[in-house]
């Protein structure tokens, strides 16, 4: 399935500076994990050494959180789009 | 620091004084950003006692052609305490003469130069040329709170400091180098009134003669005073709790910012931004032909250096602009701006103001 993922502007750098990204992927993890293995700089700031989204990072799916859904395990039927926020936070 | 809102919307409406609207407390990302470790900086410790009663740096008679001209070459006694005799504005920088290497300390405490701490070292001849190698190998690593300016052909520094919305030249440093090098200055101003050093005062008047050493990595931010100005108003209004916003721009320059609201539960000490409201600034920014270039964000209760927590959420390639109410420093605080360097450690930069470059 076709799926674009949208990068937030402070993450671009680390992809080229390219806005968005499109990947074939059946889930949300595997299209992480193309976009990962395509900018591996972007990838360690997405994903931890087990493939699992950072905890302060978030991953929407079109309006919905996927930590709503059924997190990287949200199946995808193609033409969606994907936003990742980074978490804004700090102390 | 320690201290925790009861009361979470309570809070969240608390640290968002020029907020009207409800706010939306996303459970997952409150829950995720909480219990985390407390703010004990091992990085950014405090600066060590400064060195009461240094013993004056000796300056050679200065040589009239070093000298701007509105900077009166009588004044300079020969202990190298520079007085200028008119106030210098920002933009100066005025030479006592040609002096070969690094002081060691300066005339008052607030400008010691000791090269072990830039260099990590002491250099075996603290005056020779391989000390200022080592300076301009150094700064801005091992001592995040030192930039560093190569200028060519002038021995003293004298730096304008903004004091609110006055310029003063009160405590005028010297550093005594030779010509030309690259040298550290310190900006530290937290014991006194002046929040922060006029920054830009150093670096333009080195466009003649010298330039920021490219193997420095010193980058520094550009931020219009009525920019920084806002920062300081967002960061007052919000206290005695954390404020944030994003850094609208292209590259280097600060634009514009775009405030949002802290929907930490504990904001005293922590900020937290809801992802849909990022997600639409960042609409905002990139509708105004602009990009999201950095995060501002307040420290009530301490200096404006990044804290444990910042760093574990401190993107690359990001700017981070810290305003910080460090206790017992000045009333409107200090804003400082940081970056994540190649090692993954925050450095800092210098802020200029673009407005008032020649």
């Amino acid at each position: 399935m076709t799926v674009t993922i949208r990068l937030p502007t402070v993450l671009r750098r680390l992809a080229a500076d390219e806005t968005e990204v499109v990947v074939e992927a059946t889930n949300v993890g595997d299209a992480l994990g193309r976009l990962a293995q395509r900018h591996p700089q972007l990838g360690q700031q997405i994903l931890d050494d087990a493939g699992a989204v950072r905890p302060f990072v978030r991953v929407f799916l079109d309006q919905d959180d996927v930590a709503t859904r059924q997190g990287i395990e949200t199946p995808l039927t193609g033409g969606e789009t994907l936003r990742i926020v980074p978490a804004i936070a700090g102390g | 620091m320690t201290a925790k809102a009861p009361d979470t919307k309570a809070a969240i409406h608390e640290g968002v004084p020029n907020s009207s609207s409800t706010v939306a407390v996303v459970p997952s990302v409150v829950n995720a950003l909480a219990n985390r470790v407390p703010r004990t900086s091992t990085k950014f410790k405090p600066h060590p006692p400064e060195r009461a009663g240094s013993t004056p740096v000796a300056c050679p008679p200065p040589r009239a052609a070093s000298w701007p001209n509105h900077v009166q070459q009588a004044n300079v006694p020969r202990t190298g305490r520079f007085v200028p005799a008119t106030p210098i504005q920002p933009g100066v920088i005025a030479a006592c003469g040609l002096h070969s290497g690094v002081s060691q300390h300066t005339q008052d405490g607030h400008w010691a130069v000791p090269p072990t701490r830039v260099a990590g070292r002491r250099p075996a001849n603290p005056t020779g040329p391989q000390q200022k190698r080592r300076l301009s190998a150094t700064f801005g690593k091992a001592a995040a709170r030192w930039w560093g300016i190569r200028v060519s052909g002038v021995s003293a520094i004298v730096v304008a400091r903004s004091i609110g919305d006055q310029v003063r030249n009160k405590s005028t440093p010297l550093i005594n180098i030779t010509s030309p090098a690259i040298f550290a200055v310190k900006d530290d101003y937290s014991r006194e009134s002046s929040p922060w050093c006029d920054v830009k005062s150093m670096l333009s008047p080195a466009k003649a003669d010298g330039h920021l050493d490219p193997g420095s990595n010193v980058r520094p931010l550009r931020l219009a005073t009525p920019v920084r100005r806002h920062l300081a108003r967002i960061a007052t209004d919000s206290q005695p709790l954390e404020s944030c916003a994003l850094l609208a721009g292209n590259g280097d320059q600060v634009m514009a910012i775009h405030a949002l609201r802290n929907i930490h539960p504990e904001s005293r000490t922590r900020y937290a931004v809801e992802p849909e409201e990022y997600l639409q600034a960042e609409s905002r920014v990139e509708a105004q032909g602009q990009h999201v270039i950095g995060i501002f964000h307040s420290h009530p209760h301490s200096e404006a250096a990044p804290s444990i927590t910042d760093h574990a959420h401190a993107l690359p390639e990001t700017w981070y602009l810290i305003h910080g109410f460090p206790p017992g420093g000045a009333n409107g605080g200090e804003l400082r701006a940081w970056r994540l360097g190649n090692d993954g450690q925050f450095m800092e930069h210098p802020i200029i103001h673009p407005e008032a470059q020649p």
